[in-house]
């Protein structure tokens, strides 16, 4: 199959790009390994829409975070994706830790970040009665909040609605390189029982993205996988904070500290942790660490006790910095000298979710210029359509909203998530997505059913009676996510 | 000389009844605090027994299966085997609260397997 | 449109129809029940299984033949019900908002009963490690499927937790031709009933270990086995006793608990003990006319009780539509030594008092003792206890009222008269 570039990686940095670059007259292809976009890092982080504060001057990091973040709200709009500026606050305990916080607020202002300011203990308590602990803090805010997964899964049906092909299930395998009569870089990528042949490759694959490039021919980059720990919280627990709060980050500490993050759907994040392993997926949640996050959770705030605890996930850093090292290393988004037509993303990591569209932008520059090279023409796509329409979420209308939208169609009078409000129809239309995506969590993370205090202990039955009986599901072709994770061993009758 | 204590499930009283037994012969029974008590401690100790619940698939209803029991006590070791049977039952909907789905089940004359709830057809049809 | 109903009862199951039943007795007229279901029954449904109605109707009935005998009394009584119906709010002003496929309704009501049960503790709400896997279900869940969508969900099993829904999905699942390895219990006693034990665990040779609980969960996309590891004295897990057993479902039957998000919407106070609505001998909450029964209020093991409960409301019920308040609750309950909570948490002393507890520890010869100022008001001697075990005991309001705080609590040793 023939592109003109081909996209490793459907994380929301591949979707970011792909979309990008289809306002252009280009052909297309996402190649994203798992049975859904997002699944890597992207779905597992806090959902924050950093400042730019904790980045190192100069930095791209630094650049495309406040860049990233001053449009966020925007792009948010035109794909109809939640956003909530909600602003954060990093508390410092003591008095010994103000320098910190005011070199922090340095290195915001010198990176452009507009209205931080550091407020006393008084204020934040005004801000937060709930917060304990607390002598001062930077107030920053024009941090905000997304749903991660949202987001890449709207970038990735506009990607679909602009032309882009997005193939699921097709791990990259192989790549080769040569060249064209012309001599003009040409690659031939093996995914998923298909051959796929273009003049460009983007490696957008984050934890993988070492591997792929040396399957690409470029060695040399490391990538240390940095496993990240989350507590999801009842939303009643939720109702105890606004804004993001994070402690006065540690130097040395490879991430931004234990913090609390609310979501847009009203729960609280408690997390990440920190933590090099040696497998570059594995998401496993431990007992080490979930001690940890509570015991500092409860140092925050007492009343963020094990009652609210409703869930565990775990999200993985591509980190550049070695484990002796820690910290951070800048964004590499380069074009490869010893490989024209392969770009590479290496070490995507926090603020990557919000830099998602400067880095776009700065990779379609680079394909830009890498066409016009290679003598190709390249035209706008007059028929780009910005605009995504995402489903309505019934539990946010109003009650004559919620009559209307019922007798349009009885299928949203119909509560299948109790916890989230979630109607039939929803559920229908998760399950009908573009991308064909059709596992437990693919549904989960398109409607929010599951995703309440009862984990899916009312909806899960009837969301697979669904699945079986209006899509002719076998019950053991059902997946919870990944292929191999069967839900259902069979029928009833099936044990002879 | 065993001896073994069982709490009978026959009705609230749970009554703890002991049973002394010798090489598979009762020899003695007390604690109960009835005569049906009495009877089923004693099969206790030679053959046990139960009712079987368990369901059956259900065609074209508004429910996937019927959920039956047996309309007597069987012996529990022939539970399991009651259990697979049912994979190979089926019944058309509808379905009546105690309608026999399938009688003389396993060959164990007169006892019969019966639904425990309605199942109408499905969509009203 | 506001529609105005006397009596509106949240949840057609065990409890709202025991409580409808009753009321409908009593002679109130207006009642409406309202149920998320297809049909009523609740929870009952899907327990397929006997053991039912023992207390109630003297024999041994199961889930679905419980339901249906409160069902047919209600045909017969002709109850309005709304079916697929869900409440999504609830006012302190008894307001409720109710979707289903014909639109949305509100409706305005007098009084309210609260009925709508329990859900499952989850694996996250207990934080076990390991991976995310397919195959872990909680066992409410198992039994949905397969009792009421004819799935299965797996061939070799392990059960977390010796609650009743356990011990009831070890033989379910037996007798479905899976194989159950064994059921792991935290406690250093079981937590479901004796019978269950028997009829479940020692009919089918099934291994129960006390003391035992699951470290870490295995697999990739699917459960390929568990960590079995044992737990000391003070309930900490004992390092490197981690055993690695292969399975493909992991059970979890590790609590229950009220469903009261409608409450804590409606204002009322809730008892982080028991989970559920704080509640006088009427059964009424903390918000006046809105009353409440069954797993809502206390998780219950035996459906007999539900249907006690939920009937009790009904001589409250009445006095409330006719005389618009009840007596206010000045008398506090307070569980004492052995008793983990008692309900009513407060009492009037105008109306007949039943009131409820559960042991906090498992024993032989007790006496339950119900003191106030300083004064033993009642004791009775039990035989055994068993924090599986509820107990229910009648108390006279004439002993208790116009004192001061009430506390029960549990002795060694037979009661002296």
């Amino acid at each position: 199959m023939y592109y003109d570039l081909v996209i490793a990686g459907g994380g929301v940095a591949g979707c970011a790009i792909a979309r990008e670059l289809s306002r252009l007259q280009l052909k297309i292809a996402v190649l994203e390994k798992e049975a859904d976009v997002g699944w890597g890092a992207s779905c597992r982080n806090s959902g924050v829409v950093h400042a730019g504060y904790n980045n190192t001057p100069g930095t791209l990091m630094a650049r495309f975070c406040v860049e990233g973040n001053e449009g966020f709200e925007d792009l948010c709009a035109e794909l109809d994706v939640p956003y909530r500026r909600i602003g954060k606050l990093v508390l410092a305990e003591s008095p010994e830790e103000m320098p910190a916080l005011e070199r922090l607020l340095a290195q915001g202002e010198a990176n452009g970040v507009r209205d931080l300011e550091i407020i006393d203990g008084q204020r934040v308590r005004e801000m937060e009665p709930h917060l304990e602990n607390v002598f001062a803090a930077m107030y920053s805010p024009n941090s905000a909040i997304t749903s991660p997964y949202q987001l890449t899964i709207a970038l990735a049906e506009n990607s679909l609605a602009n032309g882009v092909d997005i193939f699921l299930n097709s791990r990259v395998e192989r790549i080769l390189t040569d060249t064209d009569g012309d001599g003009r870089a040409r690659f031939t990528v093996y995914a998923g029982d298909r051959e796929f042949q273009s003049r460009l490759l983007i490696n957008s694959t984050g934890v993988h993205s070492a591997e792929i490039s040396a399957m690409a021919g470029v060695d040399g980059y490391s990538i240390y996988p940095c496993r990240g720990e989350y507590y999801v919280l009842d939303t009643y627990a939720g109702e105890l904070i606004d804004h993001l709060v994070y402690p006065v980050p540690k130097p040395g500490v490879g991430g931004l500290g234990i913090h609390l993050t609310p979501t847009v759907d009203g729960n609280i994040l408690i997390g990440p942790s920190n933590e090099y392993i040696s497998i570059s997926e594995d998401y496993s949640v431990t007992v080490p660490v979930m001690k940890t996050l509570s015991m500092e959770a409860r140092g925050y705030m007492h009343q963020l006790n094990g009652g609210f605890y409703i869930r565990n996930f775990a999200g993985m850093r591509a980190k550049q910095a070695p484990p002796e090292e820690g910290g951070f290393y800048d964004f590499v988004i380069r074009e490869e000298e010893s490989r024209p037509g392969l770009i590479n993303l290496i070490g995507i990591e926090s603020p990557g979710l919000t830099a998602s569209l400067p880095i776009a932008r700065y990779v379609s520059g680079m394909v830009k210029s890498v066409l016009q090279r290679m003598g190709v023409d390249v035209r706008i796509n007059t028929d780009f359509k910005p605009v995504r329409k995402g489903p309505v979420r019934f539990s946010e209308q109003s009650d004559a909203v919620k009559a209307a939208l019922i007798e349009t169609d009885p299928d949203y009078g119909e509560v299948i998530c109790r916890c989230e409000q979630v109607t039939k129809k929803e559920i229908l239309q998760a399950i009908e997505n573009p991308l064909s995506a059709r596992s437990l969590i693919s549904i989960k993370y398109r409607s929010r059913a599951m995703m309440g205090r009862c984990q899916g202990g009312y909806c899960t039955q009837r969301i697979l009676q669904i699945l079986k009986d209006e899509y002719v599901y076998c019950p053991g072709e059902i997946r919870l996510g990944k292929d191999g994770s069967w839900v259902l061993s069979g029928g009833r009758c099936d044990i002879t | 000389m065993k001896e073994k204590e069982y709490i009978c499930v026959l009705c609230p009283n749970s009554c703890t009844v002991t049973v002394l037994y010798d090489e598979g012969q009762v020899e003695g029974i007390s604690g109960h605090g009835c005569e049906r008590g009495r009877e089923w401690a004693e099969n206790e100790v030679i053959r046990p027994m139960r009712y079987f619940v368990g369901s059956v698939t259900v065609r074209n209803g508004d429910y996937e299966t019927v959920s039956v029991k047996t309309s007597d006590f069987i012996p529990l070791e022939k539970a399991r085997e009651i259990g697979l049977h049912t994979h190979s039952l089926c019944i058309e909907a509808p379905v009546r609260m105690y309608q026999v789905v399938e009688s003389d089940i396993l060959g164990m004359e007169g006892i019969n397997l019966i639904a425990t709830r309605e199942v109408h057809l499905k969509n009203g049809a | 449109m506001m529609i105005r109903k006397d009596l509106v009862i949240i949840g057609g199951g065990a409890a709202g129809l025991a409580a409808a039943a009753a009321c409908r007795e009593r002679g109130i007229e207006d009642i409406l029940i309202i149920e998320r279901g297809d049909v009523l029954g609740g929870i009952l449904n899907q327990c397929i299984h006997d053991g039912f109605g023992l207390h109630k109707f003297h024999e041994t009935l199961t889930g679905p033949e419980y339901a249906q005998r409160y069902i047919d009394m209600l045909h017969t009584r002709d109850l309005p019900v709304m079916l697929n119906s869900m409440v999504t709010e609830l006012s302190s002003g008894k307001i409720l908002t109710v979707v289903n496929r014909k639109g949305l309704h509100k409706i305005h009501a007098k009084a309210v009963i609260l009925a709508m049960g329990s859900r499952e503790r989850t694996r996250g709400a207990i934080g076990i490690p390991g991976a995310r896997v397919a195959g872990v279900f909680t066992a409410g869940v198992a039994q949905n499927l397969i009792n009421m969508k004819d799935f299965m969900v797996g061939r070799r099993v392990i059960i977390l937790g010796s609650g009743d829904i356990g011990l009831i999905m070890a033989r379910r699942l037996t007798l479905e031709g899976a194989k159950v390895l064994m059921v792991l219990e935290k406690l250093p006693f079981p937590s479901g009933l004796p019978r269950n034990i028997n009829q479940c665990l020692r009919d089918f040779d099934i291994p129960l270990y006390l003391k035992h609980t699951v470290s870490g969960i295995h697999g990739d996309g699917h459960l390929t086995g568990v960590d079995v590891v044992e737990i000391d004295e003070s309930g900490e897990i004992i390092p490197d006793t981690a055993k690695f057993v292969e399975c493909d479902s992991l059970l979890l039957s590790v609590g229950l608990i009220p469903e009261n998000e409608l409450s804590r919407q409606a204002g009322l106070r809730l008892d982080p003990v028991t989970g559920g609505a704080v509640v006088d001998e009427y059964g009424q909450t903390t918000v006046p006319g809105i009353f409440a029964c069954g797993n809502v209020l206390h998780i219950h093991d035996l459906v007999d009780n539900v249907s006690l409960e939920g009937e009790a409301l009904a001589h409250g019920m009445k006095l409330y539509l006719s005389e618009e308040a009840l007596p206010a609750a000045g008398i506090p309950v307070i569980p004492g030594n052995n008793v983990r909570y008692c309900l009513p948490q407060h009492l009037s002393g105008h109306a007949p008092t039943v009131i409820s507890f559960r042991p906090s520890v498992p024993g032989k010869l007790h006496t339950v003792r119900f003191i106030q100022n300083g004064k033993i008001l009642k004791k009775k001697s039990l035989l055994k206890i068993n924090p599986a075990e509820m107990e229910r005991i009648e108390l006279d309001p004439e002993l208790y009222r116009g004192g001061g705080e009430l506390t029960v609590d549990l002795v060694p040793g037979r009661a002296e008269s």
